[in-house]
This record gives structure tokens, sequence and C-alpha cells, in this order.
């Protein structure tokens, strides 16, 4: 009366919920996964099916079933527009007694409200819902959980002698029909909604009783042949005829729960495979094996592999590596050969070379006696993690906990999901004077690094920008764009002047020189024209206007020798022309 | 005077030298808003996603704990 092989169908629900603890699929607009999620599921699957049959979840037939059960049994559930397992309830479905599974089984299967025999009948089509609004909709929900209630219940009679399909939903028209939903009502000989696709521009209404059928025969068919066939209640014998299993009978039955010793069932191999023998508890070992190791073949004997994607996977999604040894030591029927362990320690050090804890909070303190006083008084009995004197790091499953213990304190709040506040004033000389309780933990350090602290209370700090400060942090690999974008996110003011100031201190104005210069200047242009071509004075000038040029100081000599002999200068203060200087624009 | 500050990630090394290796090779600087130690960072939850591939690429096997869970 017991099972020990696995039922593929469960087998399969667990390959499904592996990939979403992995991938977490995110969800369409539709609220199913994408293809790329659902390509994934079928890679898993014991037999998977030819990928070019199906293009959604709604037109994957066997998929879309698995994944409606899983989704009835609460294995897994939408948070945050992704998928995620609920752990918990894998844990209790997958570790229960086979008889256990097999009642929540048959009570969640009339319930499968996504998955809909109708859409398996081929040809057959929906017609759209507003041309007559007055006909019962046969997609309806009700009617199909409706029609697949009568056939769970009807099992027992139908199959008292094992029967053909044919003979099955010959029985079932004549039982069931017109009781169910899915046929015409109020003495309508046609279908509602259903018409039969016959190509791309035609659709034959269904009507009743030249098509009950085909139509209502395949829609029965499908239930036996896919559906209930899928949940192993039915199977084929030697001259192909349809007959109850177990899995459906021994629920049904008064058969009392009988507990069974656990007995080793793994065979771990030296060659890094694994073997996993049928026993009453199999479901709960594949449930315990896949989640880090993976699956390659079997069917009564699975076979495993320890890979590192799949074993590094497991770890980051929290099953520890004593965890796993200890569940191999106690399921292995020889002792785990070293080579084993040696590779599996070895991928766990790996892992562990860095740890990320996401979506934590972060306390800070001023000073260590403060944290040391918070930690004792405030934050006892809360899950956290001392970084250094002054940090400490709150994991977010405790945040609700932390916000009640906060309240009536008064603390800083710091959101790095806003953008951050403005809590610096510059003024046009570099000095910063920060707002120390809106500081953000960016901030602090950012502004140590690029400038030196004036002044410190708890309340308000101050920093002084200067050249030297600067230079170190350019020198140190920051940028001044990071720089400005830090004061122009940051401050309640940024001056153009201190920004002027900071890009000139970095040199990011460009080369700027002051220095003495001696001016040669004309009356007009003619008389500078001539004085530089016909002259030869352009070699010891720089022409900046038209009657405005500089003497270029090394040739000062030759210069006034030269201009001397012309008799110039004869002017000894300077009278410039209006025009003497171009314009910028003329430069 | 205590500060909280929401939302953020801590990136714990096993040894500086490790921390130094991700430095150069990662890039480690640009996410990093904090670091309370040689081996340890504070840095944006946003910018995980990205960090976690950066250490994928460069051959690394990073555990990644969601502390919401």
């Amino acid at each position: 009366l017991l099972r020990v092989t696995p039922l593929p169908l469960l087998v399969d629900l667990l390959r499904i919920l592996g990939v979403i603890r992995r991938r977490r699929p995110r969800l369409l607009k539709s609220g199913y996964p994408g293809k790329r999620d659902l390509q994934s599921f079928n890679k898993v699957l014991t037999q998977p099916l030819d990928a070019k049959t199906f293009r959604s979840l709604q037109d994957s037939g066997y998929i879309l079933f698995l994944y409606e059960l899983g989704y009835q049994l609460d294995l897994f559930e939408e948070k945050q527009g992704q998928l995620r397992l609920n752990e918990e309830h894998c844990f209790d479905f997958f570790s229960s007694s086979y008889l256990q599974q097999q009642r929540v089984l048959q009570e969640t299967f009339p319930g499968m409200v996504l998955w809909n025999e109708l859409h398996e009948v081929p040809a057959l089509v929906k017609l759209p819902d507003d041309e007559d609004t007055s006909l019962i909709d046969p997609w309806r929900t009700s009617s199909v959980l409706k029609a697949r209630q009568l056939l769970t219940e009807a099992l027992p009679s139908l199959l008292e002698t094992p029967k053909t399909t044919e003979e099955c939903t010959d029985w079932l028209l004549e039982h069931l029909s017109p009781q169910i939903n899915i046929a015409p009502q109020d003495d309508s000989d046609v279908y509602p909604r259903l018409a039969f696709q016959e190509n791309k521009k035609s659709r034959t209404p269904a009507r009743f009783p030249e098509d009950q059928a085909r139509l209502e025969g395949q829609f029965w068919e499908v239930l036996l042949t896919q559906s209930l066939h899928w949940m192993g209640w039915i199977e084929s014998d030697m001259q192909g005829a349809w007959v109850l299993t177990q899995d459906f009978l021994v629920p049904r039955s008064n058969e009392e729960e009988t507990t069974y010793p656990q007995t080793p069932s793994l065979l771990v191999q030296a060659n890094l495979e694994c073997l996993l023998f049928p026993s009453p508890h199999t479901m709960t070992h594949i449930y315990q094996i896949e989640k880090f190791c993976k699956p390659l073949d079997g069917d009564q004997l699975l076979r495993y592999r320890f890979d590192k994607d799949t074993f590094s996977n497991a770890l980051q999604q929290g099953l520890s590596y004593q965890q796993c040894v200890d569940f191999l030591s106690e399921q292995s029927r020889i002792p785990i050969p070293e080579n084993v362990l040696q590779v599996l320690k070895s991928w766990y050090n790996q892992c562990n070379q860095i740890v990320i804890s996401k979506k934590g909070a972060i306390l800070e303190a001023s000073n260590k006696e403060e944290l040391d006083q918070w930690t004792k008084e405030v934050l006892q009995g809360l899950p956290s993690v001392r970084l250094d004197d002054t940090h400490l790091f709150i994991p977010s499953h405790a945040h609700k906990q932390l916000r009640k213990k906060l309240q009536k304190r008064h603390v800083q709040n710091i959101d790095y999901d806003q953008p951050p506040s403005r809590f610096i004033n510059v003024n046009s000389q570099l000095r910063i004077d920060v707002e120390v309780l809106k500081q953000d933990i960016f901030a602090q350090e950012f502004l140590s690094k690029i400038a030196k602290i004036v002044t410190l209370t708890p309340q308000r700090a101050t920093y002084q920008i200067t050249k030297e400060t600067l230079t170190q942090a350019i020198e140190d690999g920051k940028h001044v764009e990071e720089i400005l974008e830090f004061f122009e996110t940051r401050a309640h003011i940024f001056p153009s002047t201190a920004r002027l100031r900071l890009e000139s201190l970095t040199r990011h104005i460009g080369n700027v020189y002051a220095g003495q210069a001696e001016l040669f200047l004309t009356e007009d242009e003619e008389s500078m024209d001539r004085l530089l071509y016909e002259g030869g004075l352009s070699v010891h000038l720089k022409r900046i206007g038209p009657a405005a040029a500089l003497i270029v100081t090394n040739k000062r000599k030759e210069f006034e020798s030269l201009l001397e002999s012309f008799g110039l200068p004869n002017q000894d203060h300077p009278n410039p022309s209006n025009n003497a200087l171009w314009e910028p624009e003329d430069t | 005077v205590i500060r909280i500050h929401w939302n953020l990630t801590v990136i714990q090394f096993a040894t500086e030298q490790i921390a130094e290796e991700v430095q150069e090779l990662c890039a480690l600087d640009e996410h990093s808003l904090h670091s309370y130690h040689p081996s340890g960072h504070i840095i944006d939850d946003s910018d995980v996603e990205e960090l976690v591939q950066e250490l994928l690429e460069k051959g690394y096997t990073p555990r990644v704990e969601d502390c919401s869970e």
C-alpha cells in the first residue's frame, strides 16, 4: 500500500520549486513568470516538453499544471513582484507522510483554478465575452471546477472495472453530462462561448448535441489522460485500460497512519555522485538533497551530482555547510568519501570569502560608550552584529522590533532609499558647516578625505577645504566631478564662487598665468600694422588687439634699440585708442 | 547622538588581502559608502546586484544573505 518510488509529478514540482528558489522569477504584468523562467522550469523537468510548443505559462500545459498545483499548495508566493519560495510550507508538505501528502493533493486538485482542461481540447477556442452576455460562460472557473469535482467523486464507480479512455468518456457523458456547467443551458443548442477554430479565419460555434462527443468527450479525456494521470490516481494496465491506483484509493480508505523508521537511502560516491534509493521517506530526501545537489537522471533510483554552482547557491539561500554534511552523514549507507567532504569544504570556504548581508540598518553612535550603553539598555535581545566601536548592523527581519524600541527615543533616521538630505552649508571660501545629525554615512568619511576638520560638536562640525587637502584627495583617487556632485546633492546652496574655487584648486579651470608684462600701444590699427610688419617689430611683440601688443620680455633689449631707431616711443603715458584691444569674439 | 541608516548592505571579506584584491578588480571604492574596517564595507542596497555581478565575473562566489528573511 505504500509508494516508495517518487511520484513524477512531485519530483517535477520540487524541481520547479528549486528554480523559484534560485531565480526568484520576476512576474510580468500578466502576473505570470516570463518566458526565460518558463524555459528554466521546462529544463529541469524529468521529461522536458518540446520548448517550441508553448510561448507562455498559459499555454504550457503540464508546466501550468505544476505551477498551479504549487501555488494552490502555498509552496510559493508573490513578494514585491517576484516569486519567492515559502520554505516553511515546502518543508511541511514534503516532510509529511505519503498518506498526508496524498490527502492534501486530493483536497487541492479540485480547486486548481488556473488549470482549465477546456484549454487543452484541440482547436477549441473561447468566443469573445461581449458576443452574448446572456450565456453562461463555460470557461468560468466554477464550471470547470465543478466538472473536476464531479469526476473525482465518480471515479470509484467509473473504474470499478478497468475501462479504456473511450469507455470512460462514454460513461461520463452518460452519467455526468449535462449536469455539469460546461453543457448548454436554458434550451440552447449552442455551447456558450465555445467555438472550434477550423482555420485562421473561420470559427464554428460548438453545438449540442452534434459536437457533444467532440467537445465534452475531449474535455473528459483531457481530465482522464492528463490531470488524473499526472496526479498519479489512474494508470493504464497491461491491456491499456485505466485503473485506479493506490495513490487515489489509500487516502480515501480508513488506512491508519504508519510510522516508518528512517533507513539510510543514500550512496555517496567518490566520483562526486550520489544515488538515492527508494524508501518510505523518498520525497523528504529528494526535497533535502535537491537543495544542494544537481539532479542527473533516474527513475526509481535517482542519481545526483555535487556541483559547485548548485552547492554555492544553496549556501547563498541560507543552507549551512554543516546542514548538508549532517544530512549526507545521516542518510548515507556508507561513510562519506573523504574527497567529497574536502571538495564541499573548499566550495564552502570559497563562498565564505565574501559575505554580503543585504537590506539591513546601521546604527551609528557618537562613541564607543554610547554604543555600549545602547546595546545593553535599548537593543537587548535584538539580532545585531557589531561592526566597530560606533557601528552596529541590524538585519531587516528585526526592523519591526527595532522601530518599536526606537519609539519615544530621539534618533535621526537616514533612509538610503531616498535622495540624501541637504545638511551642508558651504561658503565661497570653502568652509563647510555640517549638521551632524543629518549627515549620511558616506558624507562623514568623504568630508574627512577632502577637508580638514576645524571644530566638532555633537550637533555641528566645521571643515575647511584647502589646496593641500584637495591635492591629497585627488592623489587618493577622488575625482573633482565626484566632489562637485557631493556638494550639489547635499549642500543647501552651493555658491558658484565655491564651485569655481574648488575647480581652480584642482586645476579644473585650465592653465592660468598672472605675471608682469609690458604693453605696446599705438594710436591706431594702421600704425600698429606698419610698425609690426614694415618695421620688423613683430618678432618682439605679441599682438593682443588692433592697436595693442605685449612686449616679449626676453627680447626687450633688441626691441628697444630697434624702436629707438625709429625715434620711438614718443609718449610717456599710455593713451590707448577706444578699440585698442580685440573684443573676445574677434579672438 | 544616535543615527540610524536604513537600507544598507554590509560586505565582509574573510581577509584584508581579499578585500584589497576586490578593491583592485571590482572598483569597490565606487560602491563603498563607508569602510568600518579594511575588510568591511558598507554599500547602498541598490548597488548590490551590480557588485555581485562584477564579483561573479571575476570568479568570486560571494554569499549573499537577504536579511529581510
